[in-house]
């Protein structure tokens, strides 16, 4: 089937540090016929420890492959592939050094998909959602000690997403009127901007040295020892939780709108075919 | 429920056998065990100090390493592993020395952890002769590491079962733990812990699997922030370590060292830090490590 693959497509892109064949060889096919590739890092997949903890003492990196496993692996990839993606500066560090060029391109997200339903003014038991697909990561165990303190002094209602659809679970983040991301890898991920699409306030963690990359974001930034602080002051303003799902929406709409992502994937992909040729 | 400063555990770090480094021996005498184990208020009162021992195997006599940093330039061998556990039972030093100052001075209890010499994976030679052992091996490794801590607990159980002294636990005897160690690591721990001791892992904050330390089946870790006031790292290592060892149920190293790389207040620093966690973490615990011109450590 690969080897057919190579006769009708003009380019390969790959994703998470993998290929097809073991050992790679279907790079070093694609490397002799010339064919251009473009590989694409999304975290956990290059996430090392010694270089993850030197801006941050709340990252979590137990689910990524030993160190020396992502050393080895990239090392071989810098062999094949000049051109790389990255979705945000949290991950670039981990694999600027093994490529010729590493691209920081935003996730992409189908708005159309995402009609806004803002927070309500009026809801005085708001609905805070928390998706923990990888509890160790997202620091499931901190929100959920936040949430049982804050239970005690204000009326809200709290939802776990989790043995659901990806479809269930974004229609119950529509309902949401606080959406809770990861608080511990210092940047943000596909469930924030979803939450936002749909005109949500959402709570994650950016590091502060990563604070300037991304302009305008409104997310409210909580680590274990101010996400009670931070949970509590959205429960206890409607009005900070309809100004940040307005910015929230505007923002997406200008870093992760899918045609924009696109455009910029299609630079890549036209430098990686010049640099084949 | 919190933890007070009081609570928080102190192990004290000792350097022992023969230091290149330092260019000495350490032999641990009672009268160096004394101020160490016995603090004298102004009144002239005497109270306990420390209760928790470290004791880290540095050379032999022959000047082979046992600790992991330096094995790779010339490891411990089957006749060095032998050295360290005679140097655990020779009288008036070491072990030995610690029960005689907690007799003479009414201490019911001492505990000791023992660091363990770190056998490199690698092609190593350990023991010759007929049945010729290599740490290319994995299993000569852990067999290594398996008859001398049963050695270890047996001479033990005989020399020292009637003192103030009580075996704690072994401490793995490498900072970071690569690929090649993952194994050994585990096996060696769960059998430790199958024979109702603790398991230790003085690590880095940077350490490679530090995150994994309970998979790893250690009982505890302490960490170490490279944080020494004139160095390339700054005080963000410090409360980064501080806020990660909290975070994490882990324990931190708290250096007490003197030369041109530390700075006056350095000392100061970590014991806030150790103090700052202690009183905001109810599962955080703390070591304190204490080398006496180096570090010093806490969990």
């Amino acid at each position: 089937m690969f080897e057919e693959a190579t006769q009708w497509f003009d380019l390969f892109h790959y994703h998470y540090g993998l290929s097809l064949y073991p050992k790679f060889k279907d790079l070093e096919l694609l490397k002799q016929l010339g064919k251009p590739v473009v590989m694409h890092h999304w975290g956990n997949d290059v996430r090392m420890n010694s270089i993850a903890r030197l801006h941050n003492p709340y990252v979590y990196t137990g689910d990524s492959p030993p160190e020396e496993t992502v050393r080895r692996t990239l090392t071989t990839l810098g062999h094949y592939f000049s051109d790389v993606i990255v979705q945000d500066y949290e991950v670039l560090p981990y694999v600027e050094p093994y490529y010729r060029r590493v691209h920081v391109i935003p996730l992409a997200i189908e708005l159309n998909r995402f009609t806004p339903a803002y927070p309500s003014l009026a809801e005085k038991n708001p609905l805070v959602v928390h998706a923990p697909t990888n509890q160790a990561f997202k620091g499931t165990f901190h929100i959920e000690k936040a949430i049982e303190a804050l239970r005690k002094e204000m009326p809200f209602r709290y939802n776990r997403i989790e043995k659901m659809s990806h479809e269930e679970a974004v229609r119950m983040y529509r309902q949401a009127d606080i959406v809770i991301d990861q608080i511990l890898c210092g940047s943000y991920g596909l469930l924030s901007v979803e939450a936002m699409a749909f005109g949500k306030p959402v709570i994650a963690y950016i590091r502060p040295d990563l604070l300037p990359k991304y302009v305008g974001l409104p997310i409210s930034i909580a680590n274990p020892d101010t996400i009670y602080d931070v949970l509590k002051d959205l429960l206890l303003s409607p009005e900070k939780r309809l100004q940040a799902g307005l910015a929230g929406r505007s923002y997406v709409e200008r870093q992760h709108e899918s045609g924009k992502v696109a455009e910029q994937i299609l630079k890549v992909y036209q430098l990686a075919r010049t640099n084949t040729g | 429920m919190q933890l007070e400063y009081a609570q928080v555990k102190k192990i004290i770090m000792l350097d022992t056998m023969s230091c290149f480094r330092r260019q000495r021996s350490f032999r641990w005498l009672a009268e160096e065990f004394e101020p160490l184990t016995l603090y004298s208020h102004e009144d002239g009162r005497r109270c306990p100090f420390f209760t928790e021992f470290l004791l880290a195997p540095q050379q032999s006599s022959r000047g082979r390493f046992y600790c992991g940093l330096y094995a790779g330039y010339d490891h411990a061998r089957k006749e060095d592993w032998s050295e360290w556990v005679d140097w655990l039972f020779m009288k008036e030093q070491g072990v030995h020395a610690l029960a005689t100052v907690a007799d003479l001075n009414g201490i019911q209890e001492i505990g000791v952890w023992l660091m363990l010499p770190y056998p490199p994976p690698g092609d190593y030679m350990y023991e010759q002769g007929k049945r010729p052992r290599r740490f290319n091996i994995q299993l000569h490794r852990l067999l290594a590491l398996h008859d001398t801590i049963e050695t270890v607990i047996e001479r033990w159980s005989r020399f020292y079962a009637r003192t103030p002294v009580r075996l704690r636990g072994f401490v793995w005897g490498r900072q970071g733990i690569p690929e090649a160690d993952v194994e050994v690591v585990e096996m060696c721990n769960e059998w430790i812990a199958s024979l109702g001791l603790e398991r230790l892992w003085m690590a880095n904050y940077r350490s490679n699997r530090v995150i994994e330390w309970r998979e790893l089946h250690f009982s505890a870790i302490a960490l170490f922030a490279n944080y020494t006031g004139r160095s390339e790292y700054g005080k963000d290592w410090l409360y980064n370590t501080g806020k990660f060892a909290a975070l994490n149920g882990m324990g931190i190293q708290v250096v007490n060292g003197r030369g041109v790389i530390y700075d006056p207040n350095h000392a100061d620093l970590y014991l806030e830090m150790v103090k700052n966690i202690s009183s905001r973490e109810e599962e955080a615990r703390s070591f304190t490590r204490f080398r006496i011109q180096r570090p010093l450590m806490c969990l």
